[in-house]
């Protein structure tokens, strides 16, 4: 899978770059609109990841450029703005998704991953992960092939986890994955250990081995 | 007091002194110039009298002694009188007009053929009294009318020359510092109210602009800070990744994570509220506040669940803000947060209301809330470390963008926060 980075905070782009290479993406790096434009225009990418504010222009002009030239790369807008006028008119003028910034790396994996499902499966892929298979256009999830009935939250919280294998992925991350991002996000993390805990009995009640780790009380890991 | 009354005031004060003084002084001066001349007629008079007396013999004192003259009596005096003429006034009462009248006397002793005889010369004193008392009244009426007529331009005058300054007291009443314009007065010709034009617009141009860089500065500290929170999270994320992590470590990540956590929802915080002092969500239409509550609820859900917080919702009319829609539902997702936040576990939070007005009613951890401060910028209830103090503000701000008001009361051992459309 071949991300492409648009971003002139360049420790911010290799951080990215470090994380994503470990879940097997292939990272490029542009710094500007001018060298973005001229990546885009010699290959393609399954997502490209945009920076709005660039030194040279402005981020959704590499936008409007990949719809003007139909070309099928996944975009997801990465702004310090948050405002609501970008996030409109980024999704109108046909990127997949918004991402403000600070967010965490386990979320962006995890759009990302969502984002090229997408794009180039229509939604419907199926994620094998040992014994357990996810699949996502249907929102089910099942273990050596039985159903496993898990409820909406928990459904969310496995494919976050999956999207994040191996990874260590912190309380504060799950937590506002969890409420949406829209709600106020308490620091009450009780909540995160009860769906984790639920999660975890009915995945071992249908035979599954236990994946889900609990990291010193900083996060969880999905290991595999 | 008005200044226009004030000095009305000294006026009316000083005409009135002036006018109990100079009536008076009036009528005695004119009395006592018309009795001069008077006393000085009746000497002319009485000169010839007795000149013509000298001449007549006995016979013809006999019609003097009659009083065949009005005015003049003659009659013999027993003493022997020295010459002297003496001058009096006497109240006669007439037969006549059975009225009485103030007379002028002069009264003389004239030796007449060897024999002291009385001559009294009278004229009435009730014409001339007549004239001095009109006299009188006229000077009074006039004097009092310049006194009322001078009030009355002065205060139309005056509140023609302050109208000036009564703009200026509506314009700086009207005053907002968050304001785009500049404050603009009408010309004025008084070299007093130029300066005072002057000063005013310095002032508060002086004041708008440093109120708009100290926007300016928040605005931009918080756009700038979020790329280096944005670099510190994904720092910490990988740190994460490393291992060896011992147990201390992670404490140690997990904690930095927490207060960069804080950072980042401050940051936002405070950039929401310079947008919504910008004025910067313009887009506006029909929101409905059942629709949005039930919204909200739905999200929050989640949360009350984790302090088994039972939500009521007994808002059963709907209200029609013209509105932005996500800034309504920035005002009620913070009341609604603060109700279950400050709430305790197995609480309850009811909204109520009407086509007028929403009710937050939650349950309550804390005692009564100090209402004046509540609502100012980073004033916290409890120390809890979630709450950065801005929910409440934020909502205030917005609430009046949309001239809409939010007081608190406790009840019953309950927070009230009742939002109020007007």
């Amino acid at each position: 899978m071949k991300v492409l980075i648009v971003e002139d905070e360049k420790e911010l782009s290799k951080s990215m770059v470090t994380y994503l290479k470990a879940e097997s993406y292939s990272c490029e790096l542009a710094s500007d609109v001018k060298s973005a434009l001229d990546k885009t225009e010699a290959y393609d990418y399954d997502c490209i990841l945009l920076d709005i504010t660039l030194p040279d222009g402005n981020g959704l002009t590499i936008l409007k450029e990949l719809k003007a030239n139909k070309k099928a790369d996944g975009v997801i807008i990465i702004s310090a703005k948050n405002s609501i006028d970008d996030r409109i008119a980024g999704l109108n003028l046909g990127a997949d998704d918004y991402l403000a910034k600070p967010f965490h790396l386990s979320e962006l994996s995890a759009r990302i991953a969502a984002v090229i499902r997408r794009r180039r499966f229509d939604g419907n892929t199926v994620l094998t992960l040992n014994e357990i298979v996810i699949y996502t256009l249907a929102k089910t999830v099942h273990v050596n092939n039985i159903n496993v009935d898990t409820t909406r939250k928990e459904y969310d919280l496995l494919l976050y986890l999956a999207a994040n294998k191996n990874r260590v992925i912190s309380k504060n991350a799950i937590a506002e994955h969890l409420s949406g991002g829209e709600a106020d996000v308490f620091d009450n993390f009780d909540f995160i250990y009860a769906h984790i805990k639920n999660l975890k009995k009915k995945l071992t009640a249908a035979g599954c081995e236990d994946y889900i780790k609990s990291i010193y009380g900083m996060g969880y890991k999905f290991e595999i | 007091m008005k200044l226009l009354n004030k000095s009305i005031s000294l006026y009316i004060l000083y005409a009135s002194v002036l006018l109990l003084i100079a009536i008076p002084v009036l009528y005695f001066s004119i009395q006592h110039r018309v009795v001069h001349e008077m006393d000085e007629s009746l000497q002319e008079q009485k000169d010839k009298i007795v000149s013509d007396l000298e001449k007549t013999d006995t016979v013809g004192l006999a019609p003097w002694l009659q009083n065949i003259e009005p005015g003049i009596t003659l009659f013999p005096s027993a003493a022997q009188d020295n010459q002297r003429d003496r001058f009096y006034t006497t109240i006669i009462f007439e037969k006549i007009s059975k009225e009485k009248s103030p007379y002028r006397v002069l009264e003389t002793t004239v030796n007449l053929k060897g024999k002291p005889y009385i001559l009294q010369i009278k004229s009435s004193l009730i014409d001339s009294q007549d004239l001095i008392e009109s006299i009188v009244r006229i000077v009074g009426i006039l004097l009092l009318l310049i006194i009322v007529g001078l009030v009355l331009i002065n205060q139309v005058l005056s509140k023609k020359i302050w109208k000036p300054f009564y703009n200026v007291l509506d314009k700086l009443r009207e005053f907002k510092i968050e304001d785009n314009a500049a404050l603009h007065f009408e010309k004025s010709t008084t070299t007093e109210f130029t300066a005072l034009n002057k000063a005013i617009t310095l002032l508060t141009g002086r004041s708008r602009e440093v109120y708009q860089s100290q926007k300016e500065f928040t605005e931009n500290a918080s756009h700038e800070m979020q790329t280096p929170l944005a670099i510190f999270q994904g720092k910490l994320d990988l740190l994460m990744q490393t291992s060896p992590l011992t147990e201390e470590q992670s404490e140690l990540i997990s904690d930095l994570a927490d207060v960069n956590q804080r950072m980042g929802k401050l940051n936002k915080s405070l950039l929401l509220l310079t947008k919504i002092e910008n004025s910067q969500f313009a887009e506006t239409g029909p929101v409905s506040i059942k629709q949005v509550l039930e919204k909200l609820i739905g999200q929050y859900r989640f949360q009350a669940d984790q302090k088994n917080i039972f939500i009521q919702n007994s808002f059963i009319d709907d209200i029609l803000l013209n509105a932005n829609r996500m800034l309504i539902e920035i005002m009620l997702g913070n009341l609604l947060s603060n109700a279950i936040k400050h709430n305790f576990i197995n609480g309850t939070v009811v909204i109520e209301g009407n086509n007028a007005e929403v009710i937050f009613i939650n349950t309550a951890k804390a005692e009564i809330l100090n209402a004046d401060k509540i609502f100012q910028r980073f004033h916290k209830q409890t120390s809890d470390s979630s709450s950065i103090g801005l929910g409440l503000q934020i909502a205030q701000k917005i609430a009046a963008l949309y001239n809409c008001s939010i007081s608190y009361s406790f009840k019953n051992q309950q927070h009230q926060f009742s939002l109020r459309i007007c």
